[in-house]
């Protein structure tokens, strides 16, 4: 009786064993069907697996070249088609499915492919073997031991701007063949298989900048300016740059569409729009009224120009310092550009001394920098920029502060 | 008793001249830490708008300047020898020396760019400690550096204009000494190595390396 039932036991579990088989076999394969009657596996022999790597369906090629896959050999397999996980994945967190071969659905099979990736990172597991695929899409294994092998294939790039990627998924090495003739199924050990595959399109970044040639004209900006994005020549946004989005704007879209930029007027300046790679630099470069009183000036160290020097002003390089601009006329105007040497600072010292001015003792120092250091012209001489904190009094303040104490307690002890 | 009215006078005045050096010492000391900060915060603002990648741009020109509020900068110079990492105004005033240096005149692409700074720790107030042979890097605000070498240290008088733009000097960093009454120059040379249009700016790897940016 015992006899009997062990020998039930083992038919049944050979019938799962096979069923189990068949269930990748039938899942992952596309040559495959359930067995009839199955002969023994000769596991003294090698294999082979071909993978191929098609394009979708909707996609212009057919098969994808360069693309890398690898192998990992999972679980071995003995005459019988019982599969034994290996003893570097026989881990719970290796795979999570104590009795491989009790698995019996695709959802389960799905199931363990998250946990061995996981697996194999965490514990640098090296492949059976890796492989790039040729121009037909076929990556070629071979001299492969038997047994269950998870496949995983990267996404690949390609340049009609699509980005290609690949299902990881399990195969069964033999895998069955039905041969109607003997209805019987015959292990296959030269299998071929095909990850399920999709694509996706690759976008493409691209940006504006905002630039200004402005230079002494900086409160003439506008706190925002306005800035139409045209995708093959149709307005596709309008969008307004300011502080808030640090004078820059980015967009994605898929790859195969002509971008182009414009900006609304400006009052005061003329826009010139520069393309580089995907960014486009939008430099709005300012035209001075054509004849101006005096430039705008914030802070007073600008606006001096050439003359408020007399004949001792040094003029240098003043060719260089002419810029030329084209006015909204198309005329052509000449303006001095603002010297930054010249520095007449009155008006900055002037508000130097104001903002001081609200902190008392700083007031006094802002004065004394007035007549020591920032005052640009000494008898008709000029000065480069002072670059120095306000040190040369200390040790006149600390010294005459101990001589008059002194001189005090002397004058005291006098008396 | 007239002795003693003077003699109080003048301890009193000699009191009045320890405590004005005491403020001036402390006013000092608050402006600096205040423009160190100031510049921090429009490096910041400055890194933003400078592009992930290296773009191509109008290199015959002046250099383009980017708005922070309401300030105009042209780019950065980087000290690796002193972890010097500023963000530089498009010119000089008092005012602007506050935040950050200025440039005082001339472009990288014409390979006469001049920058003042004011001489705060965290400015340019470590300038007379570079050496011979020391790096600084100039980044425009298309992402692209410049590299430079310190060649030539000198010490010009505040007078000294046409001395200060006088040389075929590719760069010039110049600061005030500590009395004011000069200015520490360094002049550099360009070493012709430019970041590549497209590659990752330098600039990104300097703010790593830069001890001077606030983390």
């Amino acid at each position: 009786m015992k006899t009997v039932k062990k020998f039930f036991d083992k038919k049944i579990s050979r019938i799962l064993i096979m069923l189990a088989a068949f269930m990748i076999a039938a899942m992952y394969m596309p040559v495959s069907s359930l067995a009839a009657s199955v002969s023994k596996i000769d596991t003294s022999r090698k294999a082979t697996l071909t993978v191929t790597h098609y394009a979708p369906e909707e996609a212009d090629i057919e098969t994808l070249s360069g693309v890398t896959s690898r192998i990992y050999r999972v679980a071995s397999v003995d005459e019988n088609g019982l599969y034994t996980i290996l003893d570097k994945f026989n881990d719970e967190t290796g795979f999570p499915i104590g009795d491989i071969n009790s698995v019996s659905s695709q959802e389960q099979w799905d199931n363990c492919i998250s946990p061995i990736m996981k697996y194999i990172n965490d514990n640098g597991i090296e492949p059976e073997a890796t492989g790039l695929s040729d121009s037909e899409g076929k990556t070629y294994y071979t001299d492969l031991e038997l047994g269950i092998y998870l496949v995983l294939s990267d996404s690949i790039a390609k340049d009609d701007g699509y980005t290609y990627s690949f299902i990881d998924f399990f195969v069964a090495i033999p895998g069955n063949e039905y041969d109607e003739s003997t209805d019987t199924y015959n292990w296959v050990y030269d299998v071929a298989a095909s990850p399920k595959k999709s694509r996706a399109v690759d976008p493409e970044e691209h940006q504006v900048y905002k630039r200004w040639d402005d230079t002494g004209y900086e409160s003439e900006r506008p706190d925002a300016v306005t800035v139409y994005i045209y995708k093959d020549g149709v307005q596709e946004e309008e969008i307004s740059l300011s502080t808030d989005n640090n004078w820059q704007y980015s967009w994605s879209c898929e790859k195969g569409h002509i971008w182009s930029v414009s900006e609304a007027d400006v009052d005061g300046y003329t826009a010139s729009i520069t393309e580089s790679g995907t960014a486009f630099i939008i430099v709005n470069t300012y035209n001075p009224p054509e004849n101006p009183s005096s430039p705008p000036d914030d802070d007073g160290d600008n606006g001096g120009g050439d003359n408020d020097g007399g004949e001792e002003v040094e003029t240098p390089d003043d060719d260089e310092d002419v810029d030329i601009v084209e006015n909204d006329d198309n005329e052509t105007v000449e303006q001095d550009d603002i010297d930054n040497n010249e520095l007449d600072n009155s008006e900055d010292v002037d508000n130097t001394e104001s903002e001081d001015s609200e902190g008392g003792l700083p007031a006094v120092l802002g004065a004394i920098r007035k007549l020591i250091t920032d005052g640009p012209a000494v008898l008709g001489a000029r000065r480069l920029p002072q670059t120095g904190q306000l040190w040369w009094p200390l040790p006149i303040l600390v010294i005459g502060g101990i001589l008059l104490i002194g001189f005090g307690i002397r004058l005291r002890k006098k008396q | 008793m007239k002795k003693k009215v003077i003699s109080t006078v003048l301890i009193i005045l000699g009191l009045l001249c320890i405590a004005c050096a005491g403020a001036l010492v402390y006013h000092n000391y608050a402006e600096d830490a205040e423009a160190g900060a100031a510049s921090d915060e429009a490096f910041s603002c400055v890194l933003e708008q400078i592009p992930d990648t290296v773009l191509e741009g109008d290199e015959t020109g002046d250099m383009m300047a980017v708005d922070v509020d309401g300030r105009s900068f042209i780019g950065t110079v980087y000290v690796p020898s002193l972890g010097l990492l500023l963000p530089i105004q498009s010119e000089w005033s008092s005012d602007n020396a506050k935040v950050s240096v200025c440039r005082y005149k001339g472009s990288v692409y014409t390979n006469d760019l001049i920058v003042a700074g004011h001489n705060y720790s965290e400015h340019f107030g470590t300038l007379n400690q570079l050496l011979t042979g020391d790096s600084v890097v100039v980044t425009d605000m298309n992402g692209k550096s410049f590299y430079y070498e310190v060649v030539n240290i000198e010490t010009l008088g505040s007078y000294d204009l046409e001395e200060m733009e006088a040389g075929e000097w590719d760069l010039t960093l110049f600061t005030c000494t500590v009395g004011g009454a000069s200015r520490v120059t360094v002049r550099c040379e360009a070493t012709g190595e430019t970041s590549k249009v497209g590659d990752v700016p330098d600039i990104q790897k300097a703010v790593e390396e830069s001890e001077h940016v606030r983390k």
